[in-house]
């Protein structure tokens, strides 16, 4: 396909979709770092132009997604905008000359064909494209295949263990206390199996940064739990991978997001978490929060 | 002259009451010297302190005596504890990465989720210590006694326990090493007798000559593995993964191998008298000379191994997959065959079975 097709097909997938005043926003706000809310603005705002302009910004596909996710993570509903700019990454990332173009029919394919309801399915197209697998997402088109030795190892190059299973403890249980009673509990706990406690109660990145940081905010020495919390959100997020819901390039997180779903990837551990986001609610009130 | 000699005792007293404070100086003590600048310590008598989260990182307290004392959360990397005395000490949690702990009395102490990364323990009595999700990544750990010690979910990734010719080995008997990462790490020659390794991840570490003899390795990540020389009779090894494993000579009499995955692995000479093996892949293995008398066989999968020589008096391989296995010279005529598929197999006249 020539480069001018290639970049019709995706002004027109960006224009077509329900969210192409959101990906606007969020285009604009990458590249002139506004949040416009004022929506004749942005409906006169034509997507090549901000398409070129976003390209200019950044000069590569991980350029690109390092923007995208920086501002998504400033704001105030990041799970929806993850998925907005999904979308975006997923289109205008095929402009960049640096994606084999053997990629993309070969993502449609697999998508085409796994629904987007398929506990199984979508995690190779969401581990390549997703925005909280960073590792993985240029090195393989295949999911991270979940390997408690690997997520032990890493927890313990950045951090105390004995540190990490205490905020994993207290973020589960009540906080740790240095009581005889709780040393034994914890004593009675492994590593791995806390972590994977956790991750299966935490439903999003979010909600286990959050759960981490509040539970590091109200130990003692916080500091040192502050770096704890950051060693174990480091270590699960490759875990944590977003899908679209329906399956269908250009329309990520939109066709029937009306709630967060969680499916679950059946491997040997269980652990691969897809997760869909976007609550398709009125969004007037989202702000960056820098 | 009485006037020198009265200096010269004064000095000498002062000394000795100098020397004797620095003995029996209080955790206090030691935390206001090394603040204001002091690091040596040798010597120094400690006992039952209280040092929780002490920062006190490149201290010497070679020979010191620490036995039960509290260094919950201390920072004590690069110290120098070479012959102290931390016998039954509370060290969880504490920080002695690239420290060195050689001879050091470890027994009984209390090492939970403890830093240890790059240490120094050479020669360390270390028995029956918690090591609880312990980080021992690239510690040496050679000639140490880690016997009844628990070391489940710890980190040994990349450690050095090989023993010292041939005489100083390591011993772990009877350790509990669930689920421990021991990826890379080498134990050749150690003692891991009796050891409780289910789940652990022993891929491609060296464990040339290590005594296993009666441990568990049942569910164990094995791939990869140099075992020539050791000894695992009687050892469990049921749905352990061996794939590709090193195993010459190794004495596997008796063991527990069902529904072990063996494809590929080097096993000549081996002697696997009585061991079972049902259901186990043993595709494209090399059991040449090896002794399998009396082993159960049953339903595994021996296509394309390679049995030359090898010795199945009364051995077991019922429903056995030996297509295009390799039995020339084998001693079958004992064997039970009975519903084994042989079709492209050599038989032990060099006949090929159509």
């Amino acid at each position: 396909m020539k480069n001018s097709d290639l970049l019709k097909e995706v002004v027109n997938n960006l224009e077509q979709d329900r969210e192409s005043l959101r990906i606007k926003k969020l285009i604009v706000c990458v590249c002139q770092g506004v949040w416009e809310n004022d929506t004749n603005k942005l409906s006169n705002l034509d997507f090549p132009t901000c398409i070129e302009e976003l390209q200019a910004k950044n000069s590569t596909l991980e350029e690109l997604k390092i923007s995208l996710y920086n501002v998504v993570k400033t704001l105030n509903k990041p799970q929806q905008y993850a998925a907005i700019a999904k979308t975006i990454y997923s289109n205008v990332g095929r402009l960049y000359s640096n994606v084999p173009k053997s990629n993309q029919p070969q993502e449609r394919s697999q998508l085409n064909s796994n629904p987007g309801n398929d506990p199984t399915a979508p995690v190779e197209y969401a581990t390549q494209g997703s925005f909280n697998s960073q590792k993985h997402q240029s090195t393989s088109p295949n999911r991270r295949a979940y390997d408690k030795f690997d997520l032990r190892l890493e927890v313990m190059n950045y951090t105390n263990p004995l540190r990490a299973k205490i905020l994993l403890f207290s973020t589960l249980n009540y906080p740790f206390d240095f009581s005889n009673q709780d040393w034994s509990s914890l004593k009675a706990q492994e590593l791995d199996d806390l972590l994977k406690k956790l991750f299966r109660t935490c439903k999003t990145l979010t909600d286990l940064e959050s759960q981490l940081y509040n539970t590091a905010s109200i130990l003692n020495d916080p500091d040192e739990n502050t770096k704890a919390a950051n060693a174990i959100i480091q270590s699960l997020k490759p875990f944590y991978v977003t899908v679209k819901a329906d399956g269908k390039p250009g329309q990520a997180f939109v066709g029937n997001a009306d709630e967060e779903m969680i499916t679950r990837a059946n491997n040997a551990e269980g652990l691969t978490l897809d997760r869909v986001g976007g609550k398709n609610e009125d969004d007037d009130n989202t702000c960056q929060v820098l | 002259m009485i006037l020198d000699r009265i200096i010269i005792k004064r000095q000498r007293f002062k000394r000795i009451i100098e020397e004797f404070q620095v003995k029996y100086m209080d955790a206090n003590e030691l935390l206001g010297r090394y603040a204001a600048g002091k690091k040596e310590f040798t010597g120094v008598n400690l006992g039952l302190a209280n040092l929780f989260g002490a920062d006190l990182i490149g201290v010497v307290l070679i020979e010191a005596d620490l036995h039960g004392a509290n260094l919950v959360f201390a920072y004590l990397n690069r110290a120098k504890l070479f012959k102290a005395n931390l016998t039954s000490a509370k060290l969880s949690g504490i920080n002695l990465s690239q420290a060195d702990l050689r001879d050091a009395k470890l027994h009984d102490a209390d090492l939970h989720g403890a830093m240890l990364q790059g240490a120094d323990l050479q020669g360390a009595d270390i028995s029956l210590a918690n090591l609880l999700d312990a980080n021992l990544m690239s510690a040496v750990l050679r000639n140490v006694n880690l016997n009844g010690a628990n070391l489940t979910g710890a980190c040994l990734r990349g450690a050095n326990l090989r023993e010292e010719k041939r005489v100083y080995n390591s011993t772990l008997r009877g350790a509990k090493m669930r689920k421990a990462d021991l990826r890379g790490a080498n134990f050749a020659g150690a003692d891991l007798s009796k050891a409780d390794l289910r789940g652990a991840n022993l891929n491609q570490a060296n464990l040339r000559g290590a005594d296993l003899s009666g441990s568990n390795l049942s569910g164990a990540n094995l791939s990869g593995v140099l075992l020539s020389d050791a000894n695992l009779n009687d050892v469990f090894l049921c749905d352990a993964n061996l794939n590709n494993a090193k195993l010459e000579r190794v004495l596997l009499v008796g063991a527990d191998l069902t529904g072990v995955n063996l494809e590929g692995a080097l096993m000549s000479d081996t002697k696997l008298n009585q061991a079972k093996l049902i259901k186990a892949n043993l595709r494209s293995a090399r059991l040449n000379r090896a002794d399998l008398s009396r082993a159960n066989l049953r339903e595994c999968d021996l296509s394309e191994a390679d049995l030359v020589d090898a010795y199945l008096a009364r051995a077991d391989l019922g429903g056995a997959n030996l297509t295009n296995a390799n039995l020339i010279r084998a001693e079958l005529s004992s064997a039970n065959l009975l519903g084994a598929n042989m079709s492209g197999a050599t038989m032990p006249d060099g006949r090929v079975v159509s």
